[in-house]
């Protein structure tokens, strides 16, 4: 499975890396919707600023899926983006091949996630103990049932 | 001479009465701000500035207001409950990114200015006690699972 992960990993990078270089590189490129939905969102979204912003971090999403390093963290960053675009995929613009961009999107996340949960599970902590002070208690989160 | 290092923590129960508090008024904020549109859909601010406007009415507009309505509920309710913090506290950090840029650069002003710093600091107040949680995120070079099963591997 280690090669399948890597094929994940690559296959999204180069996604992220792809659409967040273009937008910068080709700006009268980027896609903006065929339906009007899809289509006013995105140009809201690029009227308000915040489209840039995106696309910044997905290229420094795609250069740490690349290198794969800090995988957890990005694992992690990738959910609320993708959140939308599959909403985007789905809901705004659905047809055949949003429905398979959608569904790759959906596969590929939890994919991600998935191989890396163990650093994951501790934030599903129902009631936790928090540390009230300033020391920064960078030592090793334990709890029941983590091998040695 | 005067010890000038910063203290491991504050007198008593201070930093813990800080961080309910914070919990409590930004639970507060976050479960009103996601019922109120469901009672009245006119409540919802749009904003003072065209560019606000327009991007909450575009938000509106494509359904993606109504999630982040009911992700403000659900985690409203578990930051006041105190359950599931490690989750909440860092889950809201992609909404209240949006929320920053809403007031720090589409409907600039000095209310605007305000709830954009409150924000961030509430948001940071309810992330640090949390913090062993998160270092782990961090890691440089860590180890994927390639298995399938659910447990902790090392």
């Amino acid at each position: 499975m280690r090669w399948f992960y890597h094929a994940v990993r690559l296959f999204t990078a180069a996604w992220f890396l792809g659409a967040g270089l273009n937008y910068f590189i080709y700006p009268d490129n980027q896609r903006l919707g065929l339906v009007p939905a899809s289509h006013d969102f995105t140009v809201a979204l690029i009227d308000s600023g915040l489209f840039a912003w995106v696309k910044g971090i997905e290229v420094v999403l795609g250069i740490t899926l690349l290198a794969n390093r800090y995988m957890p963290l990005t694992a992690l960053a990738l959910v609320p983006i993708n959140f939308v675009v599959i909403y985007y995929n789905w809901v705004l613009e659905p047809h055949r091949g949003t429905y398979i961009a959608g569904g790759l999107t959906l596969f590929c996340t939890a994919y991600l996630v998935w191989s890396w949960r163990a650093y994951f599970w501790p934030l599903l902590a129902y009631k936790g103990a928090a540390q009230h002070d300033f020391k920064p208690h960078f030592t090793q989160l334990r709890f029941e049932g983590a091998s040695e | 001479m005067t010890d000038t290092t910063i203290p491991d923590a504050l007198p008593g129960p201070t930093i813990k009465w800080i961080y309910h508090l914070s919990r409590l008024i930004f639970g507060g904020w976050w479960l009103y701000s996601g019922v109120m549109p469901f009672i009245n859909p006119a409540w919802q601010p749009l904003g003072q500035e065209q560019p606000a406007i327009d991007f909450s009415l575009a938000m509106i507009a494509s359904g993606l207001m109504l999630w982040v309505k009911v992700a403000e509920i659900v985690f409203g309710i578990l930051i006041l409950a105190n359950r599931m913090m490690p989750l909440a506290a860092i889950a809201v950090v992609p909404i209240n990114f949006v929320i920053l840029y809403w007031n720090f650069v589409l409907d600039e002003g000095t209310v605007e200015y305000t709830f954009g710093a409150l924000t961030i600091f509430f948001n940071a107040i309810l992330l640090w006690p949390w913090r062993r949680y998160y270092w782990r995120l961090l890691t440089w070079k860590g180890k994927p699972d390639f298995s399938l099963q659910p447990g902790i591997q090392d």
